[in-house]
């Protein structure tokens, strides 16, 4: 922007015109055709659904209440938005304000992006940056007829917001230690970028039925990149042939959270880096051909590896692999990848250590407990990783650009997000710390404990997602507010534990390989809704995401402060000096664990406490989706009720088989819990009902599954089918491994907080 | 207006903003618990204690320096903004400007201040919240339609002065304020503290029902 007037006079009117020359061409003529496509669908021109499908392919997204109706606590109201009658996809009012998902590969910035990041947040959204949990930037309250100049502007800087949402290859992420890692194989920084460039727009990644994620990995033993709970994981490899090292990946398919979370499967013990992209080519062709295109809840790679066999995919996929012709850009990047991605703003000249004196004597405590915990020392001498700390992952535009400021100073281009919602700023001259400690003060964020019980993970939850559940957000404020002060003097053990929080089953907030996991689930006492979170235990973050924890127990929300304090006490009470939480929850027990909690699991009558029915940071009674109808106030417990809490125990008890190792106990256990909550349901509807699990799986397709009484507005029936699939593999005499196992556990879990969401339901029908 | 401002009257780099804000300052911000403005501004959903469509709170509070917390609207959102180490309210427009650049800056200044006044008339935990009137915050989160360039705060500076001409009797001082980079803040200081209800009723609002209580 010009500071002359005569040139101002000039000065463009769009930001289009303003930009011309600074946008790469393809992505300018990109971001055109979905201006056109806005217009087009304004017009008329467009179906809702398809439409839709072109905005997240964008990485512009719903929000909660763009359906355009709210309940604010007394009521569910119309929220009557300006253009009334027009949508952006189905059920999505034109006028909502949305979401919009900036990609960040491997999550690397440059100064210059930041700024131009800072400023479209405060430009078009609420003037907060959100840093995820997959190394991205999400805007919300963003209109969508902002996103086409929101883009211009990313663009002109090297950003797009191309298939960041969508049937496609996500964001692909990686250590935001690579390069400089003192543990790493090697650096996986320019493999990351590579697959990035070349999967991005690919003609075979388009037509898949589910999305696709990436990450990459420097070590094995370390969470690093989360290799083990994507779709394709690469953990660096070097192997010696003939006194040559050759790099490669160890490389696994088929890992992925949500509702039922899958370990990923070794595809390759060692991928040669040249195979690394025609094989990721391969794949992506044979999950277009042969994944789910329907059914939604099945289509992930995930699904499609477990349905085939690791053997039958990797066969098409090397079948496949075989056919594609040479393509320059599998090898052409190999030139570059032992080159730094990044390096020192200035070498090092004063020195290598730390000046351990602070600027102000005010912050000498603080310091230390930062140099401690939010520096790592790189594999380059003299240099540090500084690990900022960002509250819940959200920053506002002006910290955003004093952040800038800040690596323009001390760091240059080397700023990552990282996965647990930080920044990293790499190559720090260790002489330098003090000075950046005192920098980043004066944008609030030189706090420490990244990495402690104090720095936890939440996804948006029921702040802005339509699936959430319960407050993540809120229970994540009244945690990190309970720990942020506490924290240095809690026992090492327990300070280094890790804590994260979904607002619903999908894991999001990636509580499953937390060491304490919660995700948001609701229950109905006395005739409230009663938000609440299960507890999950047993997750472990290291060895690139290398376990899965299960849930305990449900606690209500308001209890769930309490419920950690005993947990974490009962950790320094009887968990062994070295053990792991991981391995102390395995030797406790989840009963012990259970039986620790069982009396949080009620809570006072309504009149008495209501609180307790309204979730964290809203003072709204609490309520399922803004559902249409008021609350049955005065409700006693239910013949289903006893039912469903019937199965959940039940459910507890095959969890426990399975922690001892039982799987084949634990798989029929879980299948008997899932037909005791459709039992529980089907006999409401029909007194008749005997207990053979014929009959009662085909009383709940008559009553439940066919009348769709049992769907989900959002998830539709999926965990209905989980039922009959697995009555199906009993009908067949199909075995039982321990991966099918546990994955039976995950879906009888979600089938009964189905079952208790339908029931919720099935009240407030009757109540009207 | 400040001297500080030279305008070059024949080239023009204003252009009308969609987005602008306007915050009040409050007197006593150590008094102000901002997390007891969640249920408030739930409150103020439900009555529609606002022109406009005000959709959702979000809890901003763990943010240094941020919003704090939000009143979300589809015009544009309310929030406890504390923002240059000045905690206030501040209606930031969105969406929905009308008009020439003065007619815009107007509205906002109005909606603003009708927010200001919804507040102080709340009983929290602190007492009410008072604010100074003689003093605004102007923010123009356009860049393209204010630039924050010296000709931009100049010409932006010199409107503004004009403006507030009626709101603070004549004599109105417009300094720019904000760190580098961010988008164009003026901030206005009256001659003299005119009250929020008389500043209320320059602005444009009808008087309202109950009073609103002492500064």
């Amino acid at each position: 922007m010009s500071d002359n007037p005569a040139q101002a006079e000039a000065s463009p009117e769009t930001w289009r015109d303003a930009l011309y020359d600074r946008i790469p061409e393809q992505l300018g003529r990109e971001i055109e055709v979905f201006e056109g496509q806005i217009h087009q669908k304004r017009d008329g021109k467009l179906r809702d659904e398809v439409f839709a499908e072109m905005r997240l392919r964008k990485g512009v997204y719903g929000q909660r209440y763009d359906n355009g109706r709210r309940d604010d606590g007394t009521r569910v109201r119309e929220l009557r938005f300006p253009n009334d009658g027009l949508f952006k996809g189905p059920d999505t009012h034109w006028d909502a304000p949305g979401m919009v998902r900036i990609k960040v590969p491997f999550g690397a910035m440059t100064t210059a992006q930041m700024d131009v990041l800072a400023e479209v947040a405060e430009e078009y959204s609420d003037g907060i940056l959100h840093v995820t949990t997959r190394q991205d930037i999400q805007l919300h309250f963003v209109h969508l007829e902002d996103t086409p100049d929101l883009m211009r502007r990313l663009a002109a800087v090297g950003i797009t917001t191309q298939e960041a949402c969508g049937n496609v290859v996500r964001n692909v992420t990686a250590c935001h230690l690579a390069g400089v890692c003192t543990t790493e194989t090697f650096d996986v920084t320019r493999y990351a970028d590579a697959a990035t460039r070349f999967l991005l727009g690919h003609p075979d990644t388009q037509e898949f039925g589910r999305k696709v994620k990436l990450a990459f990995s420097g070590c094995a033993h370390l969470a690093c990149g989360l290799a083990k709970m994507h779709d394709i994981g690469g953990i660096a490899r070097i192997r010696s042939v003939d006194g040559r090292e050759l790099r490669g990946f160890e490389f696994y398919v088929g890992g992925g959270l949500g509702a039922v979370p899958h370990q990923a499967k070794l595809f390759d013990e060692f991928l040669p880096e040249e195979e690394l992209l025609p094989t990721c080519q391969a794949i992506a062709r044979v999950f277009a051909r042969l994944g789910e295109k329907t059914a939604r809840a099945r289509a992930r790679l995930k699904f499609l590896v477990a349905k085939l066999g690791l053997e039958e995919f990797k066969r098409l996929v090397l079948e496949e692999r075989a056919k594609l012709g040479d393509d320059p850009r599998w090898t052409a990047f190999l030139a570059h990848v032992h080159g730094e991605y990044d390096g020192p703003l200035a070498q090092l000249t004063n020195g290598r250590h730390v000046d351990r004196t602070p600027a102000t004597e005010a912050s000498a405590g603080t310091f230390t407990d930062w140099l401690g915990g939010n520096t790592l020392r790189q594999k380059q001498g003299g240099y540090r990783v500084v690990v900022v700390t960002v509250p819940l992952g959200d920053l506002t535009s002006v910290q955003m650009r004093g952040l800038a400021r800040v690596a323009r100073r001390f760091t240059g281009d080397a700023v990552r997000a990282t996965v647990e919602q930080n920044l990293a700023f790499r190559w720090v001259r260790e002489a330098d710390l003090p000075a950046i400690y005192e920098a980043l003060g004066e944008v609030g964020l030189n706090d420490a404990h990244a990495g402690t019980i104090a720095d936890i993970t939440s996804c948006p939850g029921t702040d802005t997602c339509k699936l959430g559940i319960s407050a993540s957000r809120g229970l994540a404020r009244v945690l990190m507010d309970r720990f942020g002060n506490t924290v240095a003097d809690l026992d090492e053990r327990v300070r280094n534990l890790n804590v994260k929080i979904s607002g619903c089953f999908n894991s999001c907030g990636q509580h499953h390989v937390a060491d304490i996991g919660f995700f948001g689930v609701s229950r109905r006492i006395g005739g409230y809704h009663v938000p609440h979170f299960q507890v999950v235990l047993g997750g472990q973050w290291g060895e690139n995401a290398g376990a899965y924890g299960l849930a305990v127990v449900a606690v209500p929300s308001k209890h769930v402060p309490t419920a950690l304090d005993r947990i974490t006490a009962l950790f320094v009470q009887e968990g062994a000096q070295d053990d792991s939480f991981q391995a102390f929850v395995a030797r406790l027990g989840k009963p012990r664990f259970r039986a620790l909690l069982e009396d949080l699991r009620t809570i006072p009558e309504h009149e008495d406490a209501p609180d307790f029915y309204s979730d964290w940071g809203d003072p709204r009674e609490y309520s399922i989706g803004d559902m249409g109808v008021g609350e049955c106030a005065g409700q006693v417990v239910t013949p289903v009720e006893f039912g469903l809490q019937a199965a959940e125990r039940e459910l507890y008890e095959a969890q426990d088989r399975f922690d001892q190792g039982d799987s084949g106990g634990a798989a029929d256990i879980a299948y008997g819990a899932m037909l005791l909550a459709a039992r529980s349901l089907a006999r409401d509807l029909d007194e008749t009902l005997g207990e053979a699990p014929d009959e009662v799986v085909q009383a709940f397709r008559t009553h439940l599954w066919d009348t769709k009484r049992f769907h989900d507005r959002f998830a539709g029936g999926k965990f209905g089918n989980y039922l009959f699939r697995t009555h199906t593999e009993r009908g067949n005499g199909s075995e039982t491994n321990p991966e099918r196992a546990r994955q039976s556990v995950e879906e009888a879990q979600l089938f009964i907080e189905a079952a208790y969401s339908c029931h919720g339901r099935m009240l407030e029908e009757a109540a009207v | 207006m400040s001297a500080a401002f030279v305008v070059d009257s024949h080239a023009s780099v204003l252009r009308p903003p969609e987005r602008i804000g306007v915050k009040l300052v409050l007197r006593d911000p150590e008094r102000f618990d901002r997390k007891a403005m969640i249920p408030v501004f739930h409150r103020w959903i439900q009555d529609a204690a606002l022109d406009g469509l005000l959709i959702d709170v979000h809890d901003y509070t763990h943010v240094a320096g941020g919003p704090g917390v939000m009143l979300i609207a589809h015009e544009g959102h309310v929030r406890t903004d504390e923002a240059g180490g000045e905690l206030g309210l501040e209606f930031e427009r969105k969406r929905g400007a009308t008009g020439d650049f003065h007619a815009r800056v107007w509205d906002t200044l109005k909606r603003a201040v009708e927010a200001a006044v919804t507040l102080s008339e709340e009983p929290l935990p602190g007492g009410p919240a008072r604010f100074f009137s003689d003093r605004l915050v102007f923010r123009f989160a356009d860049r393209l339609a204010v630039p924050p360039t010296d000709a931009g705060a100049a010409e932006a500076g010199v409107a503004l002065a004009a403006l507030l001409s009626p709101v603070f009797d004549g004599g109105t001082a417009v300094t720019r304020v904000g760190g580098e980079g961010d988008p164009l803040t003026l901030r206005a200081q009256g001659l003299r503290d005119p009250g929020l209800q008389v500043l209320a009723e320059r602005v444009g609002l009808a008087p309202r029902p109950r009073p609103v209580a002492a500064e």
